[in-house]
């Protein structure tokens, strides 16, 4: 899997996921996720829409995330996600645990208007 | 070689299997269709399970081969075989836990010896899982600590925890509940529709058998008797076929002769 890290704007971190999302790529994601909550990014945008699979350690890894990046406040919000994506998503009964947006531009839509109610 | 159709994930051709003289299997042949679910059924004793073991490849076939992807299962190595096992998941009838270990610690075991995960990721993954087959909280329990069903439950989500590209079931219904059967048959379907999981299924319980199948085959005393959709199988005009799904009961064993000759040899 293609992990690649983009900032936009306010300090919002985008993370492209392109492939698998599995036992075998999902390390890398973790230590780039782990390494924007340690560094306390106020938003993280996951933007799945070019994972074709994804399994159960892919959805650890975000769970992972969440919890990190809400310890200090922090906004984790997946963007385009396929409909196999969301099967795996609602078998562990997750899709209300995620803040999940069609895209990538309502999500960081949602952060500004996030940032402005604060 | 022969060659082993693209389209089928598992192709058998041709399969004999013996124990000692006795022979169990005779001259199997079908195929499992990618991100389908194939249920194999049968009376107890017709060789569905020694087929599971040869599926698996715990047990060789006397004759004939066994394709996965294409490459013959009978011809693998050590090495071949190891890495077939990764990709498949495996609930044996009685769940087949590390009395020793605790239930967490049984669905980790594989994800601990297999992968590269951080623990955290392990832990999250082992309560997904339970999550997944109704355990949650479960744990910390030791396997003498659960029910049958729920040891048969723990099974399942050991055998999911690699996220497997093929899942095999012995029996998943026996010793369940009906409404515990029910939520696994539903959870089967799950698997398949949300992973894109193949999935094999032995078993002779046939509500749940007809609630899944994509594909079924019919065994009778090592032999295939049908195979085709649900609707072909129901179709059959086998007599063992239309035996076995409308539940009638077996004819008497033998005739009073042969009974007879059994105990005190040839009259």
């Amino acid at each position: 899997m293609k992990v690649s890290l983009r900032q936009v704007n306010d300090g919002i971190s985008v993370i492209d996921l392109e492939g698998d999302f599995d036992l075998y790529s999902s390390p890398k994601a973790r230590e780039i996720l782990l390494k924007l909550a340690k560094e306390k990014a106020p938003a993280v945008v996951v933007n799945l829409s070019k994972v074709g699979y994804m399994d159960s350690s892919g959805i650890a890894t975000l769970i992972e995330a969440l919890r990190a990046l809400g310890k200090y406040g922090g906004k984790l919000i997946l963007a385009g996600v396929n409909l196999k994506t969301m099967e795996v998503i609602k078998l562990a009964r997750l899709e209300k645990i995620f803040d999940i947006k069609e895209n990538e531009e309502q999500a960081l839509a949602s952060t500004k208007s996030q940032t402005q109610q604060v | 070689m022969s060659n082993a159709e693209v389209t089928s994930l598992i192709r058998v051709e041709n399969v004999d299997t013996h124990y000692d003289s006795l022979k169990v299997l005779h001259n199997i042949s079908f195929e499992v269709q990618p991100r389908a679910i194939t249920v194999i059924m049968g009376v107890s004793g017709c060789g569905k399970s020694t087929l599971l073991k040869l599926l698996i490849g715990l047990k060789k076939p006397t004759a004939g081969n066994i394709f996965i992807d294409g490459k013959n299962l009978v011809n693998m190595n050590r090495r071949e075989l190891d890495a077939f096992r990764k990709r498949i998941g495996v609930l044996f009838q009685g769940g087949a836990l590390f009395n020793s270990m605790t239930v967490g610690e049984n669905i980790a075991v594989p994800l601990r010896v297999h992968t590269k995960l951080s623990e955290e990721t392990i832990r999250i993954m082992t309560q997904l899982k339970l999550e997944m087959v109704g355990l949650a909280g479960f744990e910390d329990f030791m396997p003498s600590q659960l029910s049958g069903g729920m040891k048969k439950r723990a099974g399942l989500a050991r055998a999911l925890a690699m996220d497997p590209e093929i899942l095999f079931f012995d029996e998943p219904s026996s010793g369940l509940d009906p409404i515990t059967s029910a939520g696994l048959d539903n959870l089967i379907l799950k698997l398949k529709s949300a992973f894109g999981m193949t999935i094999v299924v032995v078993t002779h319980e046939l509500e749940s058998a007809f609630a899944i199948a994509d594909q079924m085959i019919v065994m009778d005393k090592g032999e295939i008797l049908a195979q085709g959709t649900p609707e072909e199988v129901k179709k059959s005009t086998n007599e063992r076929v239309i035996q076995f799904l409308n539940r009638e009961p077996e004819e008497k064993y033998s005739k009073d002769s042969q009974f007879l000759e059994t105990l005190i040899g040839k009259i």
